[in-house]
């Protein structure tokens, strides 16, 4: 049976709790609201540059600046060092860096393009290859060539490096895996950078970074 | 003698009851409906400055809506984008008491989204990524409506039931050049859905345009009384209720360079299934208010009897202003543990969708709602092979006419009373 509602239900136990006790309790709450009311909070900004710590912070799942001067380094350490760079990097070749396939749950394109660029710009500085960025259409047109996995056509793949006039160019896609618990989620990158030679399609190098970002409450 | 001090204070608890999330929506919905969406963006902008922490989330998913409504698909994304991970899904159906007491009952915290709202993030937002032509992005939306999957907080029933979210994940992929991924997607449409792809595929030269038509209005919550008696004893209880909107157009046609290529077909009734899912809520939220005001009546009581003894020491006042107070403090607690009616209350009550092959190039297409609303025509440019969607949202042409919240129902018997009681019963 369900319990009444009204005057002959009220529980014994209330009866014992003094109405000072109560009044103190009513005050303590009307006084938290005022104090809450009139304190209130104004926004802070600060400078990364006054501030190194902010730039460390991992502020949600995506990329940040961190994760990618990380995964530029993990991938110019392997490049580096490999015998594709040791072989080919006279300064004669043309090289260009046409896309990275965002395959992930994560809105992270701004920072794979920001990738780029720094790939791009790590090697026009060290002179290794002569960088051709200026003829986007031809890029997407072998990066669309590209996807169509099986049926690439390597005769039209090598016109268009003629067309852009590149000896290799660096693709790459970065897939993931996330799960989630009741108070965290965890999110792993993996990130997959190749070079290919436009004339014959083979892969020269190939490196894969990994990158893990939690959030948790 | 009462003192000054103990009536102010007395004062300051009646001050607690303010206006719920409706009635403050109230004003950004006049304007929205009668076509002021500049109005409206405002009106939004203002609440949420004004709003606390705990409104902020839900009142930019309303943002959100209304960006999407003046074409601002890019404002309207980024919203989405943030608020894929803000909020915790609570659904009512399967839920128990005690968890639906806690929040269907309390206007504190973060709103917890019910999971048909939770899953039109993903579907507004591939609108807007697809509409904007971001293919990639809409990708992203598209697994991030896969991964729900995964989740226990969100039955594989739900997901499946709508079906203009595995369409337009199709599409995503398809507009992607993801092929594999999309025939995923498209294996859950039925046979002959709007938004599945040609049999035969996309011939040479063409493009694709899809149109996606926003109906109507999905019910929203309100406040209803009911009067439910228990043990010979009649009592209020404040439960929020979805109220069914009325207005807006019964469809739509679709023209492209001035040929009519037909009507658009509905493709999910979204009113209707949130409507259909309340008839399972109800008991819940009914055991939960009834849970809720077993304790609520004591707590008053007792606090009235205190209130009156301090007030004043005079042994006749007392007595005089008990019973007073104690109605008093009883009517505050009554209304300062009102239904939470928050809810995502931009979204449309219908969507249609159709698929256009046509030949690459630049097309005029109209849209032209039935039954109501605004015919309008938009500029699109495809090339071949690619898809572009073209979104019509209608609730700014429908006009706005304010519906007053439900009135005290009496609920004295009926299978949800006795599925209430049981629960009820169960939990104590």
């Amino acid at each position: 049976m369900l319990p009444m509602i009204g005057s002959g239900c009220r529980p014994k136990a209330f009866d014992s709790i003094p109405s000072r006790e109560i009044m103190l309790m009513l005050r303590f709450l009307l006084a938290s609201l005022v104090i809450i009311t009139v304190i209130g909070c104004d926004p802070t900004f600060q400078r990364g540059t006054d501030d190194s710590s902010i730039d460390q912070a991992a502020m949600s799942t995506r990329l940040d600046r961190v994760d990618l001067e990380k995964a530029l380094d993990d991938w110019y350490g392997q490049f580096g060092s490999s015998k594709f760079l040791d072989q080919s990097g006279d300064g004669s070749k043309t090289l260009a860096v046409l896309r990275i396939d965002n395959d992930t749950s994560e809105h992270i394109s701004s920072a794979l393009t920001t990738l780029i660029s720094s790939v791009e710009t790590r090697i026009v500085n060290d002179g290794d290859f002569r960088v051709v960025t200026n003829d986007q259409i031809a890029k997407n047109a072998i990066a669309a060539e590209m996807q169509r996995i099986d049926e690439v056509d390597q005769s039209t793949m090598a016109d268009l490096g003629m067309q852009l006039g590149v000896q290799y160019f660096i693709s790459g896609r970065v897939g993931d895996s996330a799960e989630k618990t009741a108070d965290a989620r965890r999110v792993q990158y993996f990130l997959f950078l190749r070079v290919t030679e436009v004339q014959t399609g083979r892969v020269m190098f190939q490196s894969q970074i990994d990158i893990t970002k939690q959030i948790s409450s | 003698m009462i003192s000054m001090e103990r009536l102010f204070l007395v004062f300051c608890l009646i001050c607690t009851s303010c206006a719920n999330y409706a009635e403050r929506l109230e004003p950004t919905h006049a304007s929205y409906y009668s076509g002021q969406l500049n109005l409206a963006e405002a009106s939004l902008r203002d609440l949420i400055e004004d709003a606390d922490r705990d409104d902020q989330p839900l009142l930019k998913l309303e943002l959100a809506s209304v960006l999407q409504a003046r074409g601002n698909y890019a404002g309207a994304a980024a919203l989405l984008i943030a608020s894929d991970s803000w909020f915790e899904v609570l659904d009512y159906t399967n839920s128990s008491v005690d968890d639906i007491a806690g929040f269907a009952f309390s206007v504190e915290g973060v709103y917890r989204v019910s999971p048909p709202e939770r899953v039109m993030i993903n579907t507004q937002n591939m609108i807007n990524h697809l509409a904007m032509k971001d293919t990639e992005g809409a990708a992203v939306e598209a697994r991030r409506l896969s991964a729900l999957l995964d989740r226990d907080d969100i039955a594989d029933d739900e997901l499946f039931a709508n079906s203009l979210a595995w369409g337009l994940a199709g599409l995503a992929m398809e507009a992607n050049g993801r092929v594999g991924e999309a025939g995923d997607f498209y294996n859950q449409l039925g046979a002959g859905h709007p938004l599945a792809p040609p049999a035969a595929g996309t011939e040479p030269g063409m493009g694709t345009i899809v149109v996606v038509g926003q109906l109507g209005r999905a019910p929203r919550r309100r406040e209803a009384s009911f009067l439910v008696r228990i043990d010979g004893c009649s009592q209020q209880l404040n439960l929020p209720v979805l109220q069914e909107r009325i207005g807006g157009p019964t469809g739509a046609r679709v023209s492209v360079d001035g040929v009519d290529r037909g009507p658009v077909p509905e493709v999910f009734d979204l009113g209707h299934h949130l409507l259909q899912r309340y008839d399972d809520e109800f008991p819940r939220l009914l055991a939960a208010a009834m849970a809720q005001a077993v304790t609520r009546s004591a707590i008053s009581e007792i606090a009235g009897n205190a209130l009156a003894k301090s007030v004043t020491d005079d042994e006749d006042d007392s007595e005089a202003l008990e019973g007073f107070l104690g109605c008093l403090i009883q009517l505050i607690f009554a209304n300062s543990l009102t239904a939470d009616v928050r809810c995502w209350s931009l979204l449309p009550g219908r969507y249609h969708a159709k698929r256009l092959s046509v030949a690459a190039g630049s097309h005029i297409v109209k849209f032209v709602p039935t039954g109501g609303g605004v015919a309008q025509s938009f500029p699109v440019s495809v090339g071949a092979g690619e898809i572009v969607l073209v979104n019509l949202v209608s609730g700014p042409g429908e006009g706005y006419r304010y519906q007053p919240p439900p009135r005290v129902r009496r609920l004295y018997s009926g299978p949800e009373l006795r599925l209430a009681r049981d629960l009820v019963v169960f939990r104590l």
